[in-house]
This record gives C-alpha cells, structure tokens and sequence, in this order.
C-alpha cells in the first residue's frame, strides 16, 4: 500500500511532465490519452525497480520519453480508462486566452514534425534541462545535443523565413 | 515559431499545467491495474498459429521420412524440414525481439538503435521469405504427393490437370506469402517513417 500510495504521489507530482510528452508525441487526443496511460503503466511496471541511481525526474523523463518512442510504433490502441475531458486544453477557462491556443498548437505542430530524436531532445530542452541532463536521459553524448539543438534552431529559423 | 518564442510558450503553458488536476489518483490506481495487452498480441497470435502449423506437418514429415525412398525426395523432405523450423523461429524471434526491448532501463538512443536493427532485420526476412515460400512450394509438392499419395512426382507424366493444380498452387502461395507481408507491414509502418526520420538525420 505504500509503494502504491508513493507512485500514486509521484504520478500526481509530475503529470503536467507527461502531458507534456503525450502531447508532442501523439497525433490525435485518444492517441494522446492512450499514451499518458502506457506511460503511467511503464513507470509503475518499473517503479519497485528504480534504485534511486539518477533523479527521480531523470527517471520519469526517460521512461516516459522511451514509452512514447515505442508508441510511434504503436498501430493499435488499448481500450483508455481516461475520460473525454482529459485535455489541458479543455481544462482552459472559456476566458483564457484564444490566441495562446493557437500558438500552442502551432508550436505542438513545430515539434512533431521534427525527427525522433530532435523530438526528444528538444523537448527536455524547453524543460529547461540543462545538455549534461539531455545528454544523462536520452544516452547521447553532450557535444552531440549541444549539436542537435543548434540544428534544430537553424531548421526552426529555415522554416520561419519560408 | 523560433526556438526561443517556443521556450516562452513552453514555460507558460508549463506554470498553467501546474496548477490543474489532470489525472486523479484513482485513474492512476486503475491504470495500473489492467491487464497490460501488447501491441504485438495479435500478429503473435498468429504467428503462433501459423507456428504450431508449421511444426505440426514437420513431426508428420519426420514420422514418415522413411517413405521418402529416393536421393531427391529425401532432399525435398530435408530441406521442407529445415523451412518448417527454422522459419517460425525467425518469425518469432524478431517479434519478440520488437515486443522485449525494456522501455525503463534503456535510453533513448539505445531504443532507437534497437529498433532500427530488428526492423532492417525484420525487412530482410520479409523479402527472403516471400522468395522462400515460393521456392518452397516446388519442394513440398512432390514430398506431400509422396507422403499423401505414395506417388513420384519426378517420375509422373505431367498433363493439364497437373499444371492447372501447379498453377493454381502458385496463385495461393503468392496469395499467402502477400498477406503475411501485409500484417508485417501494418505492424511496422510506423516504424518504418520514424526510421526514414532518422536516415534523415
């Protein structure tokens, strides 16, 4: 009861870090909704196993980022006990800002068209991880990131001029 | 959107997420509850079947290899044999080499290169086994005509009938060889743009 009431605590404590990751990763919102549950499924599969090596965050990141690598693999979905309002986005006031939608779409869009590995990596960079972190979750080197994000920028700046 | 103007967004939309309740701690309870089905469930199920098959006419042909009485039928049974096992366990095999690769103790990068390779490998049976099948085909005939029917097709005198039930043999293999294709493509094509992604790179 208590591994579960610490997962549960966990989970609760870092959900806005897998919305996240769904929301880049998945094309549609059952896609999104059947991702955030592999992932919790995976994190609690591994959870026992976790001996606390890196940051608990660290864990989360690379789990949670690996899951969704193999759910672009995915062709079929598992039945989603999450419910229909499970988006951010409906859980938006009426009043919030319209216009922060619509970037926040464009930029979802931005992300998603870059490759897997862009993907991932950007994404622990908006996190605000510093490329020694990017490099400690995702198994590349940090000359590499430091690399992939300067690409990355020129391709956002490329596409921004067409 | 430049990289900067997205960090903006990023670190807005990260304090908003904050503040709300995406999940409640029974979904989580649910969820770790269920039955966890693998996406690779089906096409193992019938890979499985096809498997048990497959292994079924090979305990029937060694049962009965004795009557495979010349060289080149006993050849025909050999090889028919070798088909028989090795090609379930290849098909098997990369399935649960695509279904095993561990999500929690990995990195990024080495669940990439994982896939990467299963999935050059996994192309590379594809096409030798539409090839094989084929081939195969022409093996098994005179072994099951042999073991069915006590007959040698090598030393039969073929008339119509027998090319039409050759033909007509070829049109099914072909058939079947295309469906089995189908279903590894279905389960890779995903897969398969995400690795175009990354020979982009």
């Amino acid at each position: 009861m208590q591994t579960e009431d610490y997962f549960v605590k966990t989970i609760r404590k870092n959900e806005g870090i897998i919305y996240k990751i769904t929301k880049v990763y998945a094309s549609s919102r059952e896609d999104q909704k059947d991702l955030y549950q592999d992932i919790i499924f995976q994190l609690w599969r591994s959870f026992d196993s976790f001996k606390g090596k890196s940051k608990l965050t660290t864990w989360i990141y690379r789990v949670a980022l690996n899951t969704a690598l193999a759910h672009l693999q995915k062709s079929k979905r598992s039945p989603t006990l999450l419910t229909d309002e499970f988006s951010f986005e409906m859980l938006m006031s009426p009043e919030e800002d319209k216009n922060l939608k619509e970037q926040l779409e464009i930029m979802y869009d931005q992300i998603r068209n870059l490759n897997a590995i862009e993907k991932g990596i950007i994404l622990l960079y908006l996190e605000g991880k510093s490329h020694d972190e990017i490099a400690e979750i995702t198994g590349y080197s940090n000359t590499n990131v430091g690399t992939r994000i300067g690409r990355v920028k020129q391709k956002l700046k490329n596409n921004k001029l067409k | 959107m430049e990289l900067e103007e997205m960090q903006t967004l990023w670190t807005s939309l990260s304090q908003r997420i904050e503040k709300l309740e995406i999940i409640n701690n029974q979904k989580i309870m649910e969820i770790t509850q269920i039955k966890y089905k693998n996406k690779f469930n089906t096409i193992t199920k019938y890979e499985s079947i096809g498997a048990v098959f497959c292994y079924f006419i090979a305990i029937f042909i060694l049962l009965n290899f004795y009557k495979l009485d010349t060289w080149y039928l006993s050849v025909c049974g050999v090889i028919s044999l070798a088909f028989l096992t090795i090609m379930p366990y290849f098909s098997l095999g990369y399935l649960k080499k695509l279904s095993n690769i561990d999500l929690t103790n990995s990195t990024y990068k080495k669940i990439i290169q994982q896939y990467q390779d299963v999935r050059k490998k996994t192309i590379a049976f594809q096409k030798w086994a539409v090839v094989a099948s084929i081939f195969m085909m022409f093996i098994t005939i005179p072994v099951a005509d042999k073991l069915l029917n006590g007959e040698d097709f090598f030393a039969k005198e073929f008339d119509t009938q027998m090319w039409f039930v050759i033909g007509i043999g070829c049109v099914f293999v072909v058939y079947v060889a295309q469906w089995g294709l189908g279903w590894y493509k279905k389960i890779t094509n995903s897969a398969e743009q995400m690795l175009y992604e990354l020979d982009q790179d």
